[in-house]
């Protein structure tokens, strides 16, 4: 029987396939508790495993490594899973085929959006509207093609579940779960009773848990994922409009062109300060590599208080925080569009709560004793969603909050439990 | 009550691997098991101790939802009453019509996996599924559907043939008679 280790961040659709297969199979599959995207997956270790350094990865108890969901979800897959001869297999390759091709884009392009996956740069801009607009309308097509199949079979191949099943399934999931409303979804009845068929198999309800369908569309606008990014849109409409006039011309580059082409102009605002005795990345290094009951401590000892402040941030909208992995896709944007601060600032900000009852605070520090922000456009983006407090470093209270914040325990104001915690550094 | 219904119990006994008894129409029309010199009467009551004595996956008490439980009794009502008494050829179509409207959003009868439900439809629907024309399965296509998936599993079908439900039965004919 397949064993072995899944590498993932959480609520990975992906990694999804693997685990239901594997539940199937009852194979004895762990999923690695201490991987951090964006830093597990980019060691060398990883990277000789795994060269695209993509998740989920598999490394299975015989040594053999796996990329690519659907053949990891193969690998740990039953004979059942498979397809019983040669004729059914083939079809649930092309089931697999056509969840990847057919559903995923469009699927992709409406979800991460919403997700906050990818930052709606320009949501109201018409370019973004009508890519949109295609996705929803490419998935409606390959929903058509699954609702036809769908009317005189129980399941995709076979009258039995198989993977062909379980990769439609998750491909398709959080499109049902976040953008499909009852309205969109009205039309493909087979679809709906096949999926909601699958979501209360106890085999994928151990892995997704309860599916609640989408009853109202998600709004890239409402805020919810990419909240800073929409606030940024309303209170800097002039900022934009000077932006959009300089790529009028070429209007057909994407956000990634636009950040891409900006980066060599401008300099770093940390530059011009002095360096002071702190040393950031040594500090840092004792945070990542020894215990908080060390690293706090060499942090207050070699903390330079006359060029470098300590900050409390606090998000102040909470109530519009609603899924716990949505709220981390929104920290996390944050720190990769502080990219260019890292070198001289460090921060730890942590989400207390759980679904739909949540905050969002964290302590910072970066040098010189005016907030950072304003300092480069680039970084306006998210500060003005949370209320900054400069703390005194003398203060014990200070002492306090730091040590909590850093070594990820205690409760919020409101006495919420701490969930999860992302470091900026 | 009558042999058919005799039968549907020993198919769903043998489906469940224990050991029917001796069972008969009383005279007064009664469904009556004698086994081990114990007596069950009542079709439902039969099927409930079959459960009892497979201690099989299906046994309702491996459901911890009551109302689960008491959707398959409603079902297995149905069965007995209206669907295993459906011999006109109206109350066939009347009987179809129901199921074909609630399958169509539904896989199985009830919450999402094969019950015993499922199971004793599917050996009372048999005889009549046997007998429809493909046009008929074609207007009944969530029945058609959902039996094609049940008939599947050789323990559920047993002696029974599958009945087929192949689009292309029409385009094969028609072609064999332009030949």
């Amino acid at each position: 029987m397949a064993a072995g280790t899944l590498y993932t961040y959480p609520d990975n659709f992906r990694a999804a396939k693997a685990l239901i297969a594997a539940q199937y199979a009852k194979a004895n599959v762990t999923v690695d508790p201490n991987f951090v995207l964006g830093e597990s997956n980019k060691s060398s270790d990883f990277l000789k495993k795994f060269p695209s350094g993509k998740v989920p990865a598999f490394e299975a108890s015989n040594g053999l490594c796996l990329q690519d969901s659907n053949a990891i979800a193969y690998y740990l897959a039953n004979e059942q899973l498979r397809g019983k001869g040669d004729c059914d297999k083939a079809q649930v390759l092309q089931w697999i085929g056509f969840a990847e091709s057919d559903v995923l884009p469009s699927s992709c392009a409406w979800i991460f959006p919403i997700l906050g996956i990818i930052k709606p740069v320009a949501a109201n801009t018409q370019e973004v509207t009508q890519a949109l607009q295609r996705a929803k309308e490419d998935l409606k097509q390959a929903l058509s093609i699954l609702n036809s199949h769908l009317l005189t079979r129980t399941y995709l191949v076979g009258e039995r579940i198989t993977l062909a099943d379980v990769v439609v399934f998750c491909n398709l999931l959080y499109a049902y779960k976040y953008a499909m409303d009852p309205d969109y979804r009205k039309p493909f009845v087979n679809v709906n009773r096949w999926f909601v068929t699958l979501a209360n198999q106890q085999e994928f309800k151990a892995v997704v848990g309860e599916v609640e369908l989408c009853s109202k569309q998600a709004q890239v606008n409402s805020c919810q994922a990419g909240a800073g990014d929409c606030k940024k849109k309303n209170k800097q409409p002039a900022a934009k409009k000077e932006k959009e006039t300089k790529k009028e011309e070429e209007e057909e580059k994407d956000a990634a062109d636009e950040i891409l082409a900006a980066e060599p102009a401008s300099k770093n605002p940390f530059d011009s300060m002095p360096k002071g005795t702190f040393v950031m990345d040594d500090f840092k290094k004792s945070y990542s590599n020894e215990d908080e009951s060390v690293s706090i401590p060499y942090f207050w000892e070699k903390f330079d208080p006359e060029n470098y402040s300590v900050w409390y941030c606090e998000y102040k909208y909470p109530e519009e925080l609603s899924k716990v992995f949505m709220s981390c896709n929104l920290i996390t944007g944050m720190f990769q569009r502080l990219d260019k601060m890292r070198k001289q600032a460090f921060a730890s900000v942590c989400l207390f709560g759980e679904d739909n009852n949540s905050s969002i605070s964290g302590v910072w520090v970066w040098r010189g004793h005016e907030l950072a922000f304003p300092l480069s456009p680039d970084w306006q983006i998210d500060y003005e969603s949370y209320d900054w407090k400069k703390l005194d470093p003398k203060d014990p209270e200070t002492k306090k909050l730091v040590q909590q914040y850093l070594s990820w325990n205690g409760t919020d104001k409101a006495g919420r439990k701490f969930n999860q915690g992302k470091i900026f550094k | 009550m009558d042999s058919e219904t005799v039968n549907y119990l020993n198919n769903v006994a043998r489906f469940l691997k224990v050991e029917p008894g001796k069972i008969i129409t009383d005279e007064d029309y009664l469904l009556r098991r004698t086994k081990n010199n114990s007596v069950t009467k009542g079709f439902i009551n039969i099927i409930l101790q079959f459960l009892d004595e497979s201690q099989s996956e299906y046994c309702l008490k491996h459901n911890i939802n009551a109302v689960i439980n008491t959707q398959i009794w409603q079902w297995l009502e149905y069965c007995i009453v209206y669907a295993a008494q459906a011999k006109s050829h109206q109350s066939i179509h009347q009987i179809l019509k129901e199921l074909n409207a609630i399958l169509k959003l539904k896989t199985y009868l009830v919450s999402n996996k094969l019950t015993i439900a499922d199971i004793v439809l599917y050996y009372i629907l048999y005889g009549l599924m046997c007998n429809l024309t493909p046009i008929e399965k074609e207007v009944y296509l969530n029945v058609s559907r959902w039996f094609d998936n049940i008939q599947q599993d050789g323990r559920i079908r047993q002696t029974n043939k599958l009945v087929n439900f192949s689009c292309n039965y029409i385009i094969n004919s028609v072609a064999s008679l332009h030949i």
